[in-house]
C-alpha cells in the first residue's frame, strides 16, 4: 500500500458518504480530513495544509460552489485542486456551473472506488502543474447569485413534492385503515428475523381491545379463540413451522364477551435464499356474513317445509323437461316416488293424458325455449296406476342472465273433484241452453204464426171493406148514371143503403181497432170498484133503446155481493156483445135472458137465446175473426164481435164458452175472476 | 134479352148489380151461394155467369169448374167479381175457367163493358 501524507478534505453532509469516502482514499494511502459543510471545510483550510478538496454541492450553510469559488479566489488557497462529487440528481448545467466556479473535475454519485481513487492521485501526483482556472469575478457571482436562487427553488420544490409524497403516503395509510375499518380486516405481520410482531389497529379493535396499549402477540391472538374451537387455531399456528401459507374460519370471544365468527388468512415472505423474513396475514370478523347465510340456511329450510306441506305439487324439471325434483305432495298426487319417476320418465314416459298430449306438448315447448315464461293450464293426467285425473299446474321459467332456460318449476294441483263438478254445472249449463234455444224458437215461431195471422187479418180485412165499399160505389153510381130512369123511392132506399153501408164499414173499423189494440198489448186492464147489478141493469136499457122492436129481456142477479172490482169497459163490450147477438140471431118473439151469479171468487155471465143457433162444425171457430155462420148472412155483422169479446174476456184472465143447437138458440157463458 | 145468372152471397151488393145491369138492359138470376147457382142453371139458362169466390158452402172456383164440366155451358163466359186481390186467386181463376177476373169494388162501367164484350166474343164465334 502507497503511503504518503498528503491530506484530502471530504466535505459531505452525509453522514455515510463522509464515512465511506474516508475508508476509500485511507486504503488509497491518503491522509483524509472531514468536513460536514462548506463552512467547516473553509475553517479546516485555515488552520491546515490540504492538498484535495472533494466536495458535495448540496450542504447546509456553504455549499460546494461557494467552497470551490472561496478556494479559487484565496491567494493561499487557489493551487488546491477541487473534485466535486455530487448526487445524481444534480444536473448537467450543475456540473457547468461547478466547472465555472472553478473545479477541476465532476464526479457523479455513486462513483466507483477506483474512479474515484484514480482521481485523486491524477490531481494530487503534482499539483502545481495545474492551472487552475480562475472565474471571472463579476460573472461568477453573478451565476453564483442565480445558482443559488435556482436552488432554493429546486429545494422548495423538491421539499414539497416530499412533503407531498409524505401526505399521500399517511393518506394512503389512513385509507387502508379506514378500509380495514369498514371491511372488519385487520393485518398483522411477524419480522421473522427479529421476531417483531405488529398488528394493525383495526386487529385490535376486533377483538375489542383498541386502545388499551396491548402488546401484539401470538399469545393474545390465542387469547380471544373460543373454546371450542382453541385446540385447533392452537395447531394451525404450530403449523407455522411448515412454512406454507394457509386460511381458516373459527370463533373467538371479544373482551366484551361476544362471540364473533373470524376468518384468518396468511402468507410467508421469503429472501433470495428461501429463508422465511416475514409473515403477514389478515383476520376478518365475518359474523354478519355467517349471520347472513344462516339466515339464508334457514329461509331454504322455511321454503323446502312450505314446499313439502302445502297442497300443491312441487316439481322442477331442466330444460329438457326431465324432473329435477318432485315434492311428497307430488309424489301424493301421481303416485310416483321422485326416483320412480324419474326412472320412467327414462324409458319415455309421459304423465300427460294422451288426448292432451299434443296441445301440451305444444305449450311444454314454448316453456322449454323461454317463449312463455309463466302460465296456468289445466289439462289430464295419468297416475301411476294408470287412473286419469285433472291436474291445474301453475308453470315458470327461471331463465339465466343470458336468457337461457335453467329450470321451470311447476306448482300442481288435483282438481278433479272440481272438474267433475264443473262438468255436471256444464252439462246443466248445456240442458239450459238448449231448453231456452227450444222456447226461443218456439216463441219464433209463434211470432211467425202471430205475423202470418196479422197478415191474413188484414187481408180478410180488406176484404170484409171492398164488399160494402162495392155496395157504396154501385148504388151511387146507379143514382149518377140512372137518376132518370130511377123512381124516388128507388133513389130513397140506395141512399139508405149507402148510409149504412158505411156505417157498418165505421163498426168494422172500430171494431179492427179494439182487436189491434188488444193485440199489441195497448189495452191495460183498469179495475174500478162497481156495483155490478145497477151496471148490468143499465146496459140492458142502452141496449134495449137501439132494438126497433121491444124484446123481453130476463135478467137474474143472484151474487153474494153487489160489489165487484172489475175494468167497467171491458165488462161493457163482453155485456153490449153478449146481449146484442143474442137479439139480433133470434127473432123478436123470443125471449134472451141473462143470469149473473158468482162462485168461488168468480162471476158467472151466462146469455140464452133461442134465435137461430150455430151449425156443430162452426162451433169451433166462432170466436175467430171474421168468421160469420152460414145461415148468419142475412144479419148485419162484422165478423168480429166474437173475436173481441174473447179478446176482453182473455184480459181480465177470465174465460168463455158456447153451446148451441142449430135453430133452437145459443147460450153463451163467461166465467171472469175478480177481486 | 140476354140472361146474366149473379152468384154473390152479399145481398145488398147483388141487389145493386142486378140493379144496374137490368137498367142495362139485361135479365137477371141471383144467387146466394154456389149450390143455388147449380140449381138455378138449368131453368135461368144464361148467356153470361158473374160469380164471387168467397162463399159459404160451394165457393166460386167449385162453382166454375162444376159449371164447365156441363156440356152445355163449356163455353159460357164466366166474369169473376170478387174482393180477393192475390195474383193467385186471378190465376186459380182463370185456370178453373174464368174468362173475366174483376176486382172489387169496381165501376159499375167496367162490369157492364167487360159483360158486353164477352157477349159480343161470344156471339162472333157463334157465327164463325
Amino acid at each position: 500500500m502507497m503511503m504518503n501524507n498528503q491530506i484530502i478534505l471530504v466535505v459531505d453532509d452525509t453522514e455515510h458518504i463522509l464515512k465511506l469516502s474516508r475508508d476509500i482514499f485511507e486504503i488509497a494511502g491518503f491522509k483524509v480530513i472531514t468536513a460536514v459543510d462548506g463552512e467547516q471545510a473553509l475553517r479546516i483550510l485555515a488552520e491546515k495544509k490540504i492538498d484535495l478538496v472533494v466536495t458535495d454541492i448540496l450542504m447546509p450553510n456553504t455549499d460546494g460552489y461557494l467552497l470551490c469559488y472561496t478556494i479559487r479566489t484565496s491567494e493561499r488557497l487557489k493551487d488546491i485542486p477541487v473534485i466535486i462529487y455530487s448526487a445524481t440528481y444534480t444536473s448537467f448545467s450543475d456540473e457547468e456551473m461547478a466547472m465555472e466556479m472553478g473545479a477541476d473535475k465532476f464526479i457523479r454519485k455513486p462513483a466507483s472506488m477506483d474512479e474515484l481513487i484514480s482521481a485523486a492521485q491524477y490531481f494530487l501526483s503534482d499539483s502545481r502543474k495545474f492551472v487552475h482556472k480562475i472565474p471571472a469575478k463579476p460573472k461568477s457571482l453573478e451565476a453564483t447569485r442565480l445558482y443559488k436562487e435556482g436552488l432554493v427553488l429546486r429545494l422548495e420544490s423538491r421539499n414539497i413534492e416530499l412533503i407531498e409524497r409524505k401526505e399521500k403516503l399517511e393518506q394512503g395509510e389512513s385509507r387502508l385503515k379506514e378500509a380495514q375499518t369498514i371491511a372488519h380486516i385487520g393485518s398483522w405481520e411477524i419480522d421473522m428475523v427479529n421476531n417483531v410482531q405488529h398488528w394493525s389497529d383495526e386487529l385490535f379493535n376486533i377483538f375489542g381491545i383498541i386502545n388499551e396499549g396491548a402488546l401484539p402477540s401470538t399469545e393474545l391472538f390465542l387469547s380471544f379463540i373460543h373454546p371450542d374451537d382453541f385446540d385447533f387455531v392452537s395447531k394451525k399456528h404450530e403449523a407455522f413451522k411448515l412454512l406454507t401459507d394457509s386460511s381458516y374460519d373459527f370463533r373467538f370471544i371479544r373482551k366484551d364477551g361476544s362471540v364473533r365468527h373470524g376468518y384468518s388468512k396468511y402468507r410467508f415472505e421469503f429472501n433470495k435464499d428461501r429463508r422465511p423474513v416475514r409473515l403477514s396475514g389478515i383476520i376478518q370478523d365475518i359474523t354478519e356474513k355467517k349471520l347472513a347465510a344462516a339466515e339464508l340456511h334457514t329461509a331454504h329450510d322455511r321454503l323446502l317445509f312450505h314446499i313439502e306441506n302445502t297442497s300443491l305439487g312441487f316439481i322442477e324439471w331442466d330444460n329438457q323437461l326431465l324432473v329435477k325434483s318432485w315434492s311428497k305432495r307430488a309424489e301424493e298426487i301421481f303416485g310416483w316416488t321422485e326416483k320412480e319417476f324419474m326412472d320412467a320418465q327414462k324409458t319415455g314416459y309421459s304423465q300427460v293424458f294422451d288426448e292432451d298430449l299434443p296441445w301440451v306438448s305444444k305449450m311444454s315447448r314454448q316453456l322449454i325455449t323461454g317463449e312463455v315464461t309463466r302460465n296456468r293450464v289445466q289439462y289430464r293426467n295419468y297416475t301411476k296406476d294408470g287412473r286419469v285425473i285433472w291436474c291445474e299446474w301453475f308453470n315458470s321459467v327461471l331463465k339465466d342472465r343470458d336468457g337461457e332456460v335453467i329450470t321451470i318449476m311447476s306448482l300442481v294441483q288435483d282438481i278433479t273433484a272440481e272438474k267433475t263438478s264443473e262438468e255436471v254445472q256444464r252439462r246443466k249449463l248445456e240442458k239450459l241452453v238448449e231448453e231456452r234455444t227450444h222456447e226461443l224458437n218456439e216463441s219464433l215461431k209463434k211470432e211467425k204464426e202471430l205475423v202470418e195471422m196479422k197478415n191474413k187479418f188484414v187481408s180478410i180485412a180488406s176484404h170484409e171493406f171492398r164488399t160494402p165499399l162495392s155496395t157504396i160505389s154501385f148504388a151511387a153510381e146507379s143514382i149518377r148514371n140512372y137518376f132518370h130512369q130511377l123512381t124516388p123511392e128507388e133513389i130513397k132506399r140506395k141512399l139508405i143503403k149507402i148510409e149504412d153501408q158505411a156505417s157498418h164499414m165505421t163498426n168494422l173499423l172500430e171494431d179492427i181497432l179494439t182487436i189491434g189494440k188488444s193485440e199489441t198489448g195497448k189495452i191495460k186492464v183498469k179495475r174500478i170498484s162497481l156495483d155490478l147489478k145497477e151496471f148490468i141493469d143499465s146496459l140492458i136499457e142502452e141496449v134495449r133503446a137501439t132494438v126497433k122492436e121491444p124484446r123481453e129481456i130476463n135478467f137474474t142477479f143472484s151474487c153474494l155481493s153487489r160489489k165487484v172490482n172489475a175494468d167497467d169497459k171491458l165488462l161493457r163490450n163482453v155485456f153490449n156483445n153478449l146481449l146484442t147477438n143474442a137479439l139480433k140471431f133470434s127473432a123478436s118473439g123470443t125471449p134472451v135472458t141473462i143470469v149473473v151469479s158468482d162462485f168461488d171468487g168468480d162471476i158467472l155471465i151466462e146469455v140464452t137465446d133461442e134465435g137461430i143457433g150455430i151449425e156443430e162444425g162452426e162451433l169451433a171457430s166462432v170466436f175467430e175473426s171474421f168468421q160469420r155462420g152460414s145461415n148468419a148472412s142475412a144479419v148485419q155483422g162484422t165478423g168480429l164481435g166474437l173475436s173481441i169479446l174473447k179478446k176482453a174476456v182473455e184480459l181480465m184472465n177470465g174465460s168463455v164458452e158456447v153451446k148451441s143447437t142449430i135453430n133452437q138458440g145459443s147460450t153463451f157463458r163467461v166465467q171472469i175472476p175478480i177481486q | 134479352m140476354k140472361k146474366i145468372l149473379m152468384v154473390e152471397d152479399t145481398p145488398h151488393l147483388s141487389e145493386e148489380i142486378a140493379d144496374i145491369l137490368r137498367l142495362e138492359g139485361y135479365r137477371v138470376a141471383i144467387a146466394h151461394n154456389g149450390h143455388r147457382a147449380m140449381e138455378l142453371l138449368p131453368e135461368s139458362n144464361p148467356d153470361l155467369i158473374i160469380t164471387d169466390l168467397l162463399m159459404p158452402g160451394m165457393d166460386g172456383f167449385e162453382l166454375i169448374r162444376q159449371v164447365r164440366s156441363i156440356a152445355s155451358f163449356k163455353s159460357i163466359p164466366i166474369i169473376i167479381l170478387s174482393a180477393k186481390t192475390l195474383d193467385d186467386d186471378k190465376l186459380r181463376g182463370k185456370e178453373a175457367g174464368a174468362d173475366a177476373f174483376i176486382r172489387k169494388p169496381c165501376k159499375a162501367h167496367e162490369l157492364v163493358t167487360t159483360i158486353n164484350s164477352l157477349l159480343k166474343t161470344k156471339d162472333l164465334s157463334k157465327i164463325t
